[in-house]
């Protein structure tokens, strides 16, 4: 059969080899059956061209925002002020609480892989309707530094997630970046009663933990062409509870040479403090810059 | 013709051929609707080998074995499709099933292939008992409890017993069922996977099962954890017994938490769980 004089649906269903449906053993579907092949795959198509009409999206800028980067207080009474606060995370979802178009569009956009836009769909914490796709590896304390532009789609946003990763040296890093390999690299000065301690510390998650529900609140609308631009945010000091994301770090106790340098190393319960309060969705935000 | 007309009338002379349909639908996502036939639906409760037999130590990564004597649920708002099942009841998952589980009702229900269902497992006022004891039944209602769990836990020569009643509410939705129609019958299994119980993680894919530091929790050395003991415990500067962003900072609420997780359809299938 010459697919090219066919429609090319029909094209495909008949002359391709459809292995994944086998096994390892190739399946040529049979002739008489294509005509049945080629009409589900036409009405496929034509749904996948109804959910995209719905798909209006825009783009919008992704950048560090570091207005929550501040001096805090922790609940030993430490006064923390970072130096150094790079992360390495991957794929940043937007999300909305649930409206009916917004799933359907989820569910358009399933039929979209391997778009962009591989994952949308229902996650914990809200449909996701937009992403951040990629690998980003930054300073938080670097305002303003582009991570990527976003897609997103025609809503009213509630939330986001992110998942943590570990650097590489594929990610632009030079080879022997104390970062790769790790999560954070975090450095800076805490203070108390007149003494200071230079601290830094490199904290590891598991490849693919996720941070659901960061609040967000933006309403997007294609129609309108706007073009926002959104800040991705860490929290020292929760803006809700007022925890810090130092709590229950006793910088002294650390310092077990008394010169004022402490090295926050892994298996002690200061490092599974700060690992476990940087998962914590308190600690992060977008905001519509 | 609107998109939803062309579906239709492609289908319909094609009825016949709704097995491949089938066998194209990850390819088609959705295209073309299978036939809704109704299928009386079997649904029955059953905890898997991990609670009609043990725990085998060699799936817990510090080495103990656990056995329960008591694994009694409390089950309601069963439904598949829409259609709800209006019994509540409670079952005691230990009683040996044969791994059939245990029957609780049936539901006559329109599916495509493979029902959608779902299911509570919460507080009851009144249930039906199955396979439970009088007593456990009572201690389960008046006690306002949806999850009573009992047993032991041994390691070389030591052993540590525990008693423990949760009246969380979790509610079980968009549970993916495998069941087939069959001659206009099917069978879809309320699976409950009691080692979740001992996870050691609240979020990660593949958190290990544990029981160190439960058993650490004994403050008194009698042998027994109690709810009281478990709560005394701060998981806060441990390096596993990760909460998220969960306010959870004790052994207890991170057990309770995992309560949520417990329940599956047919084996491994998941279902969408909330309050």
């Amino acid at each position: 059969m010459d697919a090219s004089s066919k429609p090319p649906y029909v094209g495909f269903a008949c002359n391709t080899q459809i292995s994944f449906l086998h096994g390892s053993e190739p399946m040529r579907l049979p002739l008489p059956l294509c005509p049945l092949v080629a009409c589900l795959l036409i009405a496929s198509n034509a749904g996948c061209a109804f959910d995209s009409e719905l798909a209006d999206r825009v783009a919008a800028d992704v950048v560090v925002d570091s207005g929550a980067i501040v001096s805090a207080q922790t609940d030993l009474g430490y006064r923390v002020e970072l130096s150094r606060c790079r992360v390495a995370l991957n794929t940043v979802e937007f999300t909305t609480d649930g409206e009916q178009h917004a799933s359907l569009l989820g569910r358009a956009w399933d039929l979209m892989v391997p778009s962009a836009y591989a994952h949308p769909g229902h996650y914990g914490g809200g449909e996701v309707v937009g992403e951040l796709s990629g690998r980003h590896v930054f300073d938080w304390r670097d305002d303003g530094a582009v991570l990527g532009q976003a897609t997103l789609l025609d809503a009213e946003y509630s939330g986001a997630n992110f998942g943590f990763t570990r650097a590489r040296a594929e990610d632009g890093l030079h080879p022997d970046d104390p970062i790769i390999g790790h999560t954070f690299e975090i450095a800076g000065v805490a203070t108390l009663d007149g003494e200071r301690w230079e601290f830094s510390a490199l904290l590891d998650q598991d490849d693919g933990r996720r941070v659901v529900g960061l609040p967000l609140s933006l309403d997007v609308d294609p129609g309108a062409g706007d073009e926002p631009v959104l800040g991705l945010q860490l929290h020292i000091a929760d803006p809700f509870e007022q925890d810090s994301l130092f709590d229950g770090v006793d910088f002294e106790m650390l310092d077990e040479d008394g010169d004022h340098i402490v090295v926050i190393e892994p298996e002690t319960e200061a490092y599974n403090r700060l690992r476990r309060n940087t998962q914590a969705h308190d600690h992060y935000g977008v905001a519509p810059l | 013709m609107n998109t939803q007309d062309r579906i239709t009338k492609c289908r319909r002379p094609w009825r016949r051929r709704a097995q491949l349909a089938a066998v194209t639908v990850g390819l088609l996502a959705g295209a073309c609707d299978a036939e809704r036939a109704p299928t009386v639906l079997r649904v029955s409760a059953y905890g898997e080998a991990y609670v009609e037999d043990r725990i085998p130590a060699e799936d817990v990564i510090d080495g103990w074995e656990i056995e329960f004597s008591e694994f009694a649920i409390a089950v309601q708002g069963i439904e598949a499709e829409g259609e709800v099942m209006p019994g509540r009841y409670i079952v005691d998952l230990r009683e040996g099933s044969a791994g059939g589980g245990h029957l609780l009702g049936e539901l006559e229900v329109e599916f495509e292939e493979h029902p959608l269902l779902g299911y509570r497992v919460a507080p009851v006022t009144a249930a039906t008992a199955i396979a439970v004891s009088d007593e456990t039944a009572a201690t389960m209602i008046d006690e306002g409890l949806s999850i009573l769990v009992e047993g032991q836990a041994r390691r070389g020569g030591e052993t540590i017993d525990f008693r423990w009643g949760f009246a969380t509410d979790t509610h079980y939705r968009e549970c993916h069922s495998t069941a087939e129609p069959d001659g206009g019958e099917a069978h879809s299994q309320l699976t409950i996977h009691a080692d979740h119980l001992f996870y050691d993680d609240l979020d990660s894919p593949e958190p290990n099962v544990a029981f160190d530091l439960i058993a650490g929790a004994d403050a008194d050395a009698d042998g027994e954890v109690t709810m009281q003991e478990l709560r005394a415990v701060d998981i806060t500067g441990e390096a596993r017994y990760q909460v998220g962003s969960r306010e959870i900072s004790d052994l207890w609420g991170f057990i309770e938490a995992q309560t949520a997780t417990l329940g599956h359809i047919d084996g491994e299938g998941h279902c969408d769980a909330g309050a």
